[in-house]
C-alpha cells in the first residue's frame, strides 16, 4: 500500500494525498474521502518520507537525571501523554545525575534534524550547560528548574516548604532541616530558603548544626538525622527536602527510641506513594509533577509550531498534606 | 419550599439566600445559618436559581484596577481577543486606584452570572483573600503573584536587573533611580530590587546610587527630579521605574539644560517602552513587555479553568525585551 494506491482508491491526485498527510490544504470533501480510504486500508505513512518533506522528525528529546525517581517518572508520564496526542514520540536520555552526560545529550540533540524540540529535566546548570543550550537550534523547555531567559516550568518549592515548616512550628521550637545541595536551585536552595524564612517568621533562628546537606536518598537521611540528634539532643522537628530523606530520618528517630510525631515531628516533600502508607503516614507537599510535564510539553509544542513571543515561566501550585508524622 | 422560606428559617434576607446559591459575598455566620436551613428543609433551588448556579453564562468578568491606562488597554485587548474567539463575552469593571472599590466590584461580579473573574492589578490584592477562596468561579490574577490563585505576570525583577546591567554604567557612575516608592506595590518592590541588584552586578558603588521617590504622575516626577538636580547636578543616569516618571525626568532635565544650570547631561531610561514617549523623547533605554500576549495567556488560563481542563493552580511569568541600549 502506498500513496499512489490511496490516491487511486480515493479518486484524487497523489499531490492531494500528500497535502493531506502533511497538513496542507485539502477540501473537506476530499479530506473525508482520503481519511476513509486510509482507515479502510490501514495505511501508515512513511515517517522518513514525512521527515524529508516537512523537515520535522516528530521526535522530542527528553533529558532526565535519573530513571528510578517517582517525580521524574510522573513528569515523563505527563510529557508523553501530551506529545502522543499530538503525534510526537519521545526519545528519553538518562544522565544518571552526571552533568557532563547531560551536556553531551544536549549537544547531540542540537545537531540538525535529530529532534524537533527538547525538554530538559535538570538538577543544576553549569557553564557547560549554558554553552550547550545557547547552541541549540531547536526549542528548549526546562522542567523542574528555573533558567532565566528560557522557557521553563517549575514548582513553587519555596512556598511549599514555607507552609510545611509553618505547620511544624505550631508545636516545635527546635526545628532542624535536612536539605540537598544548593546548586540544585529548586530542591536545594529554594526549599532551604522556605524553611529558614518560615523559622524567621516564627521568631526562631535555628543553630548552624540544625541544617544539614544530605543526598537524595533514605540512607543519607538516616545519617543526617543521626548527626542532628547527636549535635542537638533536644531537636523536636526534622523538616526534610524530600520524602525519601524523611523516611530515613524517621527510621533513625525510631531506632534511637524517639517517637514520631510525639517527640520529633517529620515532614517530607513530594507526596510519594510510600508517604501515604508509611507508619506514621508522612506529612508532605504534593507537587503536581505530572501536570508540570504536561504543561512543559504544551509549551514546547507551541514553540515548535511558531517561534517568537516572550519567554514563559510557569510556576506550578502545590498542596500541603498534613498526615500523622506531625502533631 | 421557596427561597423566601429558607430565608425566614435562617433569619436572613432572601437576597442573602440568593447570594449564597450563586456564590456571592456572605458573612461566614450567615453562610452557616443558610446551609443549616437548606440541609434541614431539603430545599432544592427553583429552576431559575438552578440555572443561575449551573448553566454557564459564557461571560467572564474583568476587573481592571491600579494599572496604567496603556497596560490596561493592551491587556484587555488580548483578553477579549482570545475570549471572543472562544465564544465568551466579557463584563468589565474599571475601579481605578481603590482597594475597596476592587472588592465591591469583585463581589458584584460574583453575584452575577459569570463563569470566571480576571483581576488585572499590580497593587495590593484585596486583603479579603477569602473572597477568592469563596468564589465558586475560577479566578485569574494578572500583574502579580498571589499564592493558590492562577496568575499571569511579568518578570519585572529580571527586567530591571537586565536593564541596569545593560545601561553602560561604570563603577564610578552616579545613578538616580526614581519610582513611586509605594511599598504596597509588589511591582514597585521587585523592580527596585532588580535594578539595585543589577547595578551592584556591574560594580556601581552603592554610595553612588540615589533612590528618589517621585509619586505617580509626570508632574510629581518632574518636581522630584528638578529638586534633585538643582541640589546636585552631577548624575550620569536617571533611571525611571515607569515611562510616566521618565517623561517628568526628561522635562526637568531639558528645562535645566536650557537654563544652563546642568553641568552634566544625564542619560534617562524608562520602563515599559511607551511608543508615545519614544516618539517625543527619542529612543531611550527601556524594557518592552508584550501586554497583549499577557491578556491572551490569562484568557487561555481562564477558559481552561472554566472547562475544567486545568489540573493544577499555576502562575505564568512572561519575559521581556531590553530596547534602546
Amino acid at each position: 500500500m502506498d500513496i499512489n494506491e490511496i490516491a487511486r482508491r480515493a479518486g484524487v491526485s497523489r499531490a492531494t494525498v500528500s497535502r493531506y498527510l502533511n497538513n496542507g490544504y485539502v477540501s473537506q470533501e476530499k479530506r473525508d474521502l482520503i481519511s476513509r480510504i486510509i482507515r479502510e486500508t490501514g495505511y501508515v505513512p512513511s515517517q522518513h518520507a514525512q521527515q524529508l518533506r516537512t523537515g520535522k522528525t516528530r521526535l522530542v528529546g527528553v533529558v532526565i537525571p535519573k530513571i528510578n525517581s517517582q517525580s521524574v517518572s510522573r513528569m515523563v508520564a505527563g510529557i508523553t501523554s501530551v506529545l502522543a496526542n499530538n503525534n510526537y514520540q519521545v526519545v528519553l536520555a538518562n544522565t544518571d545525575n552526571d552533568e557532563r552526560v547531560e551536556v553531551d545529550y544536549l549537544n547531540l540533540f542540537a545537531r540538525r534534524n535529530h529532534v524537533d524540540g527538547i525538554i530538559l529535566i535538570a538538577t543544576q546548570f553549569t557553564k557547560a550547560h549554558r554553552t550547550a543550550i545557547s547552541h541549540l537550534r531547536v526549542p528548549l523547555v526546562v522542567l523542574g528548574q528555573r533558567l532565566a531567559g528560557h522557557d521553563s516550568v517549575f514548582h513553587d518549592d519555596y512556598h511549599a516548604m514555607f507552609d510545611l515548616t509553618s505547620l511544624v512550628l505550631r508545636t516545635s521550637r527546635m526545628p532542624s532541616f535536612l536539605g540537598v545541595l544548593k546548586e540544585d536551585v529548586s530542591a536545594g536552595r529554594e526549599r532551604r530558603r522556605g524553611f529558614l524564612d518560615a523559622c524567621h517568621a516564627a521568631g526562631i533562628t535555628p543553630p548552624p548544626d540544625a541544617l544539614r546537606v544530605v543526598k537524595f536518598d533514605a540512607d543519607s537521611g538516616y545519617f543526617g538525622a543521626e548527626q542532628i540528634l547527636d549535635a542537638i539532643p533536644t531537636v523536636d522537628a526534622i523538616v526534610c527536602a524530600t520524602d525519601d530523606i524523611a523516611f530515613g530520618a524517621a527510621m533513625c528517630m525510631i531506632e534511637y527510641g524517639k517517637r514520631v510525631p510525639d517527640d520529633v515531628q517529620i515532614t517530607g516533600v513530594g507526596d510519594s506513594l510510600l508517604s501515604r502508607i508509611s507508619r506514621p503516614s508522612l506529612t508532605t507537599a504534593h507537587l503536581p509533577y505530572k501536570t508540570s510535564g504536561m504543561e512543559a510539553a504544551r509549551l514546547l509544542l507551541s514553540r515548535i509550531e511558531s517561534s517568537g513571543g516572550p519567554v514563559q515561566e510557569i510556576i506550578m501550585g502545590y498542596e500541603v498534606y498534613a498526615r500523622n508524622s506531625i502533631r | 419550599m421557596t427561597n423566601k422560606e429558607v430565608a425566614e428559617l435562617a433569619g436572613v434576607s432572601s437576597a442573602a439566600v440568593s447570594r449564597y446559591l450563586n456564590g456571592g459575598y456572605l458573612s461566614a455566620e450567615k453562610r452557616e445559618r443558610i446551609a443549616a436551613a437548606i440541609e434541614q428543609t431539603g430545599y432544592v433551588p427553583s429552576a431559575n436559581a438552578r440555572i443561575l448556579r449551573t448553566r454557564k453564562s459564557n461571560t467572564v468578568g474583568v476587573v481592571l484596577s491600579k494599572t496604567d491606562a496603556r497596560t490596561m488597554e493592551a491587556v484587555s485587548a488580548g483578553l477579549e481577543k482570545y475570549l471572543y474567539a472562544s465564544g465568551y463575552g466579557t463584563t468589565i469593571a474599571y475601579v481605578g486606584d481603590d482597594t475597596m472599590a476592587e472588592v465591591t466590584a469583585m463581589r458584584s461580579l460574583l453575584e452575577r452570572q459569570i463563569d470566571g473573574i480576571v483581576l488585572v492589578s499590580t497593587g495590593p490584592v484585596p486583603g479579603d483573600i477569602e473572597l477568592f477562596e469563596r468564589a465558586r468561579v475560577p479566578v485569574v490574577i494578572v500583574g502579580q503573584r498571589v499564592r493558590n490563585v492562577n496568575c499571569v505576570l511579568f518578570d519585572v525583577r529580571g527586567a530591571a536587573y537586565d536593564l541596569a546591567t545593560s545601561l553602560g554604567c561604570t563603577p564610578q557612575s552616579k545613578v538616580a533611580y526614581i519610582d513611586a516608592g509605594d511599598r504596597r506595590q509588589s511591582f514597585d518592590i521587585h523592580r527596585r530590587r532588580g535594578f539595585v541588584e543589577g547595578l551592584a552586578q556591574v560594580g556601581v558603588d552603592g554610595g553612588n546610587v540615589t533612590i528618589l521617590t517621585g509619586g505617580f504622575t509626570v508632574s510629581s516626577s518632574y518636581n522630584a527630579v528638578r529638586e534633585l538636580l538643582a541640589k546636585t547636578g552631577e548624575f550620569d543616569y536617571i533611571s525611571c521605574a515607569t515611562d510616566t516618571h521618565a517623561a517628568g525626568a526628561i522635562k526637568a532635565i531639558r528645562e535645566l539644560r536650557d537654563l544652563g544650570q546642568l553641568p552634566r547631561m544625564p542619560k534617562v531610561s524608562g520602563f515599559g517602552n511607551d511608543p508615545i514617549l519614544q516618539a517625543v523623547a527619542g529612543p531611550i533605554p527601556s524594557v518592552e513587555f508584550d501586554y497583549e500576549e499577557c491578556g491572551i495567556k490569562a484568557a487561555e488560563m481562564m477558559t481552561a479553568l472554566i472547562k475544567g481542563t486545568a489540573r493544577s493552580i499555576m502562575s505564568l511569568q512572561l519575559g521581556y525585551r531590553i530596547v534602546g541600549v
